[in-house]
């Protein structure tokens, strides 16, 4: 089953990541690294279903991607209290995203 | 002890002749899975037009292998996507491709892994270097972007890097003229900011400040220049995804599989398709020719073989 995850927009991006903990992160509709990202994701939200998981649309949400100092997508952010404690940008098989988000 | 999965065709890739392969092979009911290392569409994925495939003036790449990847779904195939190959059984008369996840085991398999972006063979400390347009070329807009390679990726590309605002393009190509689609260089070469030089090649880049300064040599005369862009992006070309198969299936010596008439590779029960193959012409439609006839070739190698032998 595709992880829906929830979309934060330049709307509500600060009132919704102020103390948010979870995985975020930023792509684009037709960005090929993104739709590789999120098969991947899938698969990682199905083996850790508590684990929070929020998607911002790089081409709507200019300002939460300058607020992130993000610029290139798929970018991956482990959140914790809002605060960014891990990034990563570019493709990730499932192996390398437990890790990340375990070592974060 | 991983889940063992059981089929009659397992198919490897998920690009346009995995796909037209898989909708072939359910239709003539074999039980079929179709493993992909990332997502299903293959390098359709990352063209911003297509415009030689029939029925569509110009669609959108990914938009059009999702509308084939829900056609496959449709028809009941297993597709399993995101699923890294840690092990392949090829010879023996039970093909196995072992995932992260899963122990698949298939009668016949179609190898259909297609080609991925060749890197640029330099040494450096510049992180603006890119393969993809559409994840990267956000961060350009209103800056120079130098696009290596004039094929009809760089062409296509480099009209899609317009049309987010990047403000100059210079544009090397190798070779003494470019290859791309004498329509999509008309395209291109009527946007004013844009610089095409052949015969050229980047022999270093180096980081800039917040750009990088790329070394490019005239092979007419070996003379080199430094120019300063902010970022490089590279189309030169794809290379055959065959890594996993070496020692196993013949490959020619660029590394693509060499098969017979019908697709049927050194290894009985083993077809191969699409781009993986080696051939003269690689495009969707090609690709979609060898899917049919790979699984209509595997169909018959099952529907042939004495009972209890596949």
């Amino acid at each position: 089953m595709p992880a829906e995850g929830i979309p934060i927009t330049d709307a509500d991006f600060k009132e919704k990541l102020e103390h948010a903990a979870g995985v975020l992160m930023f792509y684009k509709k037709l960005c090929p690294n993104c739709k590789a990202l999120e098969k991947m994701l899938d698969k990682f939200f199905v083996a850790n279903p508590d684990v929070p998981y929020l998607r911002i649309d790089s081409e709507e949400c200019p300002a939460a991607m300058a607020a992130f100092n993000t610029e290139r997508v798929p970018t991956i952010c482990v959140l914790q209290d809002g605060k960014v404690v891990a990034r990563k940008v570019g493709l990730m098989n499932l192996r390398e995203m437990t890790e990340f988000y375990q070592s974060a | 002890m991983k889940q063992s999965r059981d089929f009659d065709l397992l198919i490897l890739g998920g690009g346009m002749a995995g796909m037209t392969a898989a909708i072939f092979a359910a239709r003539a009911n074999l039980k079929t899975a179709l493993i992909e290392e990332h997502a299903c569409g293959g390098l359709a994925n990352w063209t911003n037009t297509v415009e030689n495939f029939p029925s569509h003036v110009s669609i959108n790449g990914m938009e059009l292998m999702e509308r084939v990847l829900a056609q496959v779904e449709n028809l009941g195939v297993e597709v399993d996507q995101a699923a890294e190959v840690e092990r392949l059984e090829l010879a023996g008369p039970l093909k196995e491709v072992e995932t992260g996840e899963y122990l698949y085991t298939g009668k016949a398999i179609i190898l259909a892994t297609g080609r991925q972006p060749i890197r640029l063979r330099l040494e450096t400390d510049s992180d603006r270097i890119h393969y993809c347009s559409v994840c990267d070329g956000s961060a350009y807009k209103g800056k120079k972007v130098l696009v290596v390679g004039g094929g009809n990726s760089g062409f296509d590309e480099s009209l899609y890097l317009l049309s987010l605002g990047v403000s100059q393009i210079l544009m090397v190509e190798a070779l003494k003229e470019c290859c791309a689609a004498e329509t999509t260089q008309d395209r291109l070469r009527a946007h004013g900011n844009v610089e095409i030089r052949t015969c050229t090649t980047v022999t270093a880049i180096e980081k800039d400040g917040q750009g990088c300064r790329v070394t490019l040599k005239d092979r007419t005369n070996d003379q080199s220049r430094s120019v300063y862009v902010d970022g490089v992006f590279v189309f030169i070309g794809q290379k055959a995804n065959t890594l996993p198969f070496r020692g196993v299936v013949e490959l020619d010596r660029y590394g693509y599989i060499v098969a017979g008439p019908n697709l049927e590779t050194n290894l009985p029960g083993v077809y191969a398709a699409g781009d993986v193959v080696q051939k003269d012409y690689r495009y969707l439609t090609t690709a979609m020719a060898d899917g049919t006839i790979a699984a209509l070739a595997a169909e018959k190698y099952l529907r042939d073989a004495p009972a209890g032998e596949v």
